[in-house]
């Protein structure tokens, strides 16, 4: 269980993410939505280790990972991350890719053949391995990331908003892969998005953030029936009512 | 993998979790700068404030008391300004025309300007006398026929010498002012188009937005005019640089060299300051444009002086002095004889850039890194730091580093080519630094954090992520570092050790028996030398464009 306690982050003197409390169960999908600015990506970057929070405490499965004073990097906490833009290396083939991370574990060359074959497999790659990022559509991109991070076994799969590129069928499709993989394998994700319409088929909770502070939690069709403030209304039906204001849009941190 | 603790970093809140390369290396890097370039100009200041072995300003009260200092601020700044405001009048206007325009052969065009770097200003100054030395009869006409006191045609001016530096230094503003051109966003253009005419956005929107890239680059020629010491020295000119050289090697009073150097480097220092702020965190070269392509502006009748023009410049900064120095080497059998005459100065001369240049990329690449890592102080002090080298004149740091070096316990580094390294990796660093950090900048941060999210080991992420993603900027920085270290004479003139010359010194040695054959013969090569190399990294630079957009 992924547990966040009080957790705090700024920038110089602009808060990001102010006072977050939230738990994260084994295998759930959790989705947090928010517009622009909210503080999304800062919260996925403080669980993956990526950044130190000022104050409060993140704990996975019972032991502290971050707080103001430790810090756990984020390769021992086991947590994969799908990044925005993906973060695909120009310069590697999509086989390099996956056997860049297994190189580390200390697993025979046979062995690491054969990982490389059924992660490829699992994403529905494997007719692509020797090719460039720059050779694959956008839909193999996505695929490519997640093998890369799946390929290395984390507990917790962090996705930030990988999919806001895609058109519809692909996201479609990439949203089914990712719950295959959920069920086939012993991962919790937690997955960002500023698009509610993402969100609307999950069947897990979603967290909806709102100028770094948690607004709303839940399951979506409850929140939508019971919104609560006319801010997740407006943003959950994609309209802005009179005197509700998203964020201001200031650049993701 | 099992988690095995938190482990504690103590009261380090400010250290970014996901670095690529550890603080403490770039701190390694940042003390050999340090020891290498700043060390010296620590000791040259110092050094001025004491006289008889007691501080005192009595150097500085001399300087100012001294009424020929006067005229050599004027020589020297209006060098400068002659050359910074030559090279804004033809480098911009050529980098909007291969920028902006449909002009033909503007691809072949852009290599053959480059090409200009290859030829270090002594050497276009070579060529120039040889020239005129050919004219002599015209000259003698003059003098027989009109009654004229001197030579018409000379070169031995500062009108000389401002036309030869600045047909050298404009490559620096074209390269500026492109760069400016490929980054800007041609969307605000575009916008402008639809509500102005042609003329109009170019001088409300666009002369704007490149104008921080052009005084940038005019700023960067300023300096370089200033602390040039080769062409002044050559066409004896009465500025800073040949004045403190005198100083030194002629009258052996360091302290008089270096006090005389301060009024310089206050100039140079402040427009060295001025020159970042302008700058702020815009590129200072462009390795790939990321923004839409603008509308090409089409020159019609307009093309056949377009091209006169670029054509123009790039014979008088590239054709003529290298078809002058083939004229004045003349048979085959002179490159034997200079062959012969320089053969160990022109091998060591190559693996002495080579080397140089591969130390400044190494070096560069962890400084840069650091600087592009740490925002706030920490950062902004090193990058102001890693500038200041530039702000001094070669001859000055030259005399910094025998001051530093030239002691019982160094002799292993101070009489050997290590001294030499050690003297261009402190000229040459901050051009480097500042390549690299373009870079960098370029780099999404998600691409390391993508690596420390797999991989444990910063060396090994260092190796396969960092360096191949850095391979455009690496590989431009080391033919940069290579080009200015093959022709570098003002420090190295001072440092080398005796008999170990490099080839320009050699060739600056035989210049005092004027422009000879050998002259001639021993430029070409040196032409030759630093063409092949760089000719091979450029190649291999367009072929790294298969990655393009996706850095």
């Amino acid at each position: 269980m992924i547990e966040l306690k009080g957790i705090s982050k700024g920038y110089r003197t602009i808060p990001v993410v102010e006072n977050i409390s939230f738990e994260v169960y084994r295998r759930e999908f959790l989705s947090i939505l928010g517009p622009s600015g909210s503080g999304k990506t800062t919260l996925l970057r403080l669980i993956a280790g990526l950044e130190r929070p000022d104050s409060g405490e993140i704990t996975i499965d019972g032991l502290t990972v971050s707080s103001p004073h430790t810090m756990m990097a984020p390769l021992q906490r086991r947590v994969g991350m799908i990044f925005q833009d993906l973060a695909l290396w120009p310069h590697m083939t999509v086989v390099e890719h996956i056997e860049y991370g297994l190189r580390s574990k200390n697993i025979s060359r046979e062995a690491e053949r054969r990982k490389v074959e059924e992660t490829l497999r699992s994403v529905n790659l494997q007719e692509h391995g020797k090719r460039y990022p720059y050779e694959l559509s956008g839909g193999e991109k996505q695929r490519l990331a997640i093998a890369r991070t799946i390929s290395l076994e984390p507990r917790i799969l962090l996705l930030d908003e990988p999919l806001s590129s895609l058109d519809p069928l692909l996201k479609q499709a990439m949203q089914r892969l990712l719950c295959d993989l959920r069920e086939t394998r012993d991962i919790t994700c937690i997955y960002v998005t500023h698009d509610p319409r993402e969100v609307m088929n999950s069947v897990g909770r979603m967290i909806l953030l709102n100028k770094g502070k948690i607004e709303r939690q839940g399951f979506y069709e409850d929140i939508r029936r019971n919104p609560a403030s006319r801010f997740v209304e407006a943003f959950l039906m994609g309209t802005k009512k009179e005197g509700v204001e998203a964020s201001p849009d200031r650049s993701e941190t | 993998m099992v988690p095995t603790g938190p482990y504690r970093l103590g009261n380090c809140d400010k250290i970014k979790p996901m670095v690529v390369v550890p603080k403490y290396v770039s701190w390694i890097a940042i003390a050999l700068f340090a020891l290498a370039a700043l060390l010296p100009l620590i000791f040259m200041v110092a050094g001025s404030l004491v006289v008889d072995g007691r501080v005192s300003l009595s150097n500085y009260r001399t300087l100012l008391s001294d009424s020929g200092q006067r005229a050599l601020l004027f020589n020297s700044v209006l060098l400068a300004f002659g050359v910074a405001l030559g090279a804004c009048l033809i480098g911009a206007p050529l980098a909007f025309l291969l920028q902006r325009t449909d002009l033909v052969f503007k691809n072949y065009l852009r290599y053959a300007y480059l090409l200009t770097l290859l030829i270090p200003p002594y050497m276009s100054a070579v060529a120039w006398i040889h020239r005129l030395g050919r004219y002599q009869w015209l000259n003698q006409f003059f003098v027989n026929m009109l009654g004229k006191d001197e030579a018409v045609l000379s070169v031995y001016n500062l009108p000389a010498a401002i036309f030869v530096l600045t047909l050298y230094y404009f490559p620096f503003i074209t390269l500026m002012v492109e760069s400016g051109l490929q980054t800007m966003n041609h969307r605000l253009e575009e916008a402008g188009s639809l509500c102005a005419s042609p003329a109009t956005v170019l001088r409300r929107i666009t002369l704007p937005l490149i104008y921080p890239y052009l005084a940038s680059g005019a700023i960067f020629v300023f300096i370089f005019a200033i602390t040039e010491y080769g062409v002044p020295a050559l066409l004896g000119l009465n500025v800073y640089t040949v004045v403190i050289f005198a100083h030194f090697s002629a009258y052996y009073n360091e302290a008089a060299a270096t006090a005389s150097a301060m009024p310089l480097v206050a100039i140079t220092v402040t427009l060295v300051v001025l020159q970042r702020q302008l700058m702020g965190n815009r590129s200072y070269v462009t390795m790939e444009s990321h923004t839409a392509h603008p509308s090409r502006i089409r020159l019609g009748k307009w093309q056949g002086l377009g091209l006169t023009f670029s054509l123009c410049i790039i014979s008088l900064s590239v054709v003529v002095p290298i078809v002058d120095l083939l004229i004045g080497a003349g048979s085959l059998s002179t490159y034997q004889v200079a062959l012969k005459t320089a053969e160990r100065q022109i091998i060591s001369s190559f693996l002495l850039s080579a080397v140089a240049a591969t130390l400044i990329v190494i070096l560069a690449l962890f400084i840069a890194y650091f600087i592009e890592k740490s925002p706030g102080r920490g950062g902004s002090t090193i990058d102001l730091l890693t500038v200041l080298p530039f702000a001094f004149p070669a001859t000055v740091l030259g005399i910094g580093l025998i001051k530093t070096w030239n002691r019982p316990l160094t002799q292993f580094i101070y009489g050997t080519y290590g001294i030499i390294v050690i003297a261009l990796i402190a000229r040459f660093i901050p051009f480097t630094i500042r390549v690299i950090s373009s870079t960098l900048k370029s780099l999404s941060k998600n691409l390391e954090e993508a690596a420390g999210l797999s991989e444990p080991r910063w060396t090994r992420n260092f190796w396969k992520i960092l360096v191949p993603l850095s391979r455009p900027g690496l590989i431009a920085g080391w033919v940069i570092a290579f080009i200015l270290s093959s022709g570098e004479i003002g420090a190295t003139l001072l440092v080398a050790p005796p008999g170990e010359a490099t080839l320009p010194i050699r060739i600056h040695t035989l210049l005092h028996y004027g422009a000879s054959k050998i002259v001639c013969a021993l430029c070409v090569i040196a032409i030759i030398m630093t063409f092949l190399p760089v000719a091979i990294l450029v190649s291999c630079l367009r072929r790294l464009r298969k990655f393009e957009g996706y850095v």
